[in-house]
């Protein structure tokens, strides 16, 4: 690599990021080389400095109102999905005893649907049930 | 099972996520609705995480889609426009009043402090993410290109730049004072 080469390199190479051959040669090469140690001196400067400087800490009970939020979310989600559930389980029952009655009990059957169609016709609607 | 618990999350992860959303908004009262977007987001999101990557990976990738998304928000970018703020080279809208005030509001002035403020805050919201990942997190090339959605060789020559640019913009406050 050429000098400029391994200027624009210096900052992978500082970071530990490039391969064994690269950082050998980079290495060699800033043994001898006064203006790429100096620059390997100020990366580590600006290392340290932003690190010191512009580390921040998260405001206070931002965690606690993550969680609070996140689980009032889920809570709400299952909520809802439970009175799904219910209200699909309940169709489901009120379907099979509608059938078992109409298959076992006829007259049974007879008799509810024609309380339903008797209510239904009191409050002006159909009961789709004829 | 999630690889690690909510709490765990928050105690390990909150200030980083913070600190990132801090460098990509340059706003601390933005800074802080991001960074608990982003972590609600995670913790709900825990349960289906299977730890295909590094956790830090995940949960800053989730900051980086909520920052990405608020950019785009036409009803944010209006009432920012409204409110002063100015479009920025890479079409982001920067409070002209207040670059970076977040840490400096929070503690004592400091002169060698707010030189790396000003001096972190003349990049572009990318470029600091790559800096903060870099410098505050110690994260490798590959994280914070998996990150930012862009190959490594570019998180490489974007650090190099970055830096020579804080490097001249600090020794320029330096020789001012």
């Amino acid at each position: 690599m050429t000098h400029e080469e391994i200027k624009s390199a210096l900052s992978a190479y500082f970071d530990g990021q490039l391969g064994p051959e690269q950082a050998v040669e980079i290495a060699t090469h800033a043994a001898s080389c006064a203006e790429c140690r100096a620059e390997l001196d100020e990366l580590k400067a600006l290392s340290e400095g932003t690190k010191e400087n512009l580390r921040v800490r998260a405001p206070a009970g931002l965690a606690d109102r993550v969680l609070a939020r996140a689980g009032a979310g889920k809570e709400r989600r299952s909520l809802l999905s439970e009175l799904v559930i219910i209200a699909v389980a309940t169709t489901a029952i009120a379907f099979l005893v509608g059938v078992v009655t109409k298959k076992y009990m006829p007259t049974m059957f007879q008799s509810i649907q024609g309380m339903i169609n008797g209510a239904a016709s009191t409050l002006g609607v159909s009961s789709g049930n004829k | 099972m999630p690889p690690i618990t909510p709490e765990e999350l928050l105690a390990k992860y909150s200030d980083m996520a913070y600190a990132l959303a801090l460098r990509l908004t340059g706003n601390a009262t933005e800074a802080e609705d991001l960074a608990e977007e982003a972590l609600i987001k995670a913790v709900r999101g825990l349960d289906g995480f299977r730890g295909d990557c590094e956790t830090g990976v995940w949960l800053y990738r989730i900051v980086m889609n909520c920052w990405k998304s608020q950019l785009r928000s036409p009803r944010l970018f209006f009432w920012k426009k409204m409110k002063g703020f100015v479009e920025g080279e890479a079409g982001e809208l920067i409070d002209p009043a207040d670059p970076a005030p977040g840490p400096a509001q929070q503690i004592e002035a400091n002169s060698r402090r707010e030189a790396f403020e000003k001096a972190l805050s003349s990049l572009e919201p990318a470029d600091r993410a790559i800096v903060v990942l870099r410098e505050l997190d110690g994260r490798s090339y590959s994280d914070i290109a998996d990150v930012l959605s862009i190959p490594e060789g570019t998180v490489r020559s974007r650090l190099s730049r970055a830096r020579g640019r804080l490097r001249t913009i600090l020794r320029g406050l330096m020789e001012e004072k």
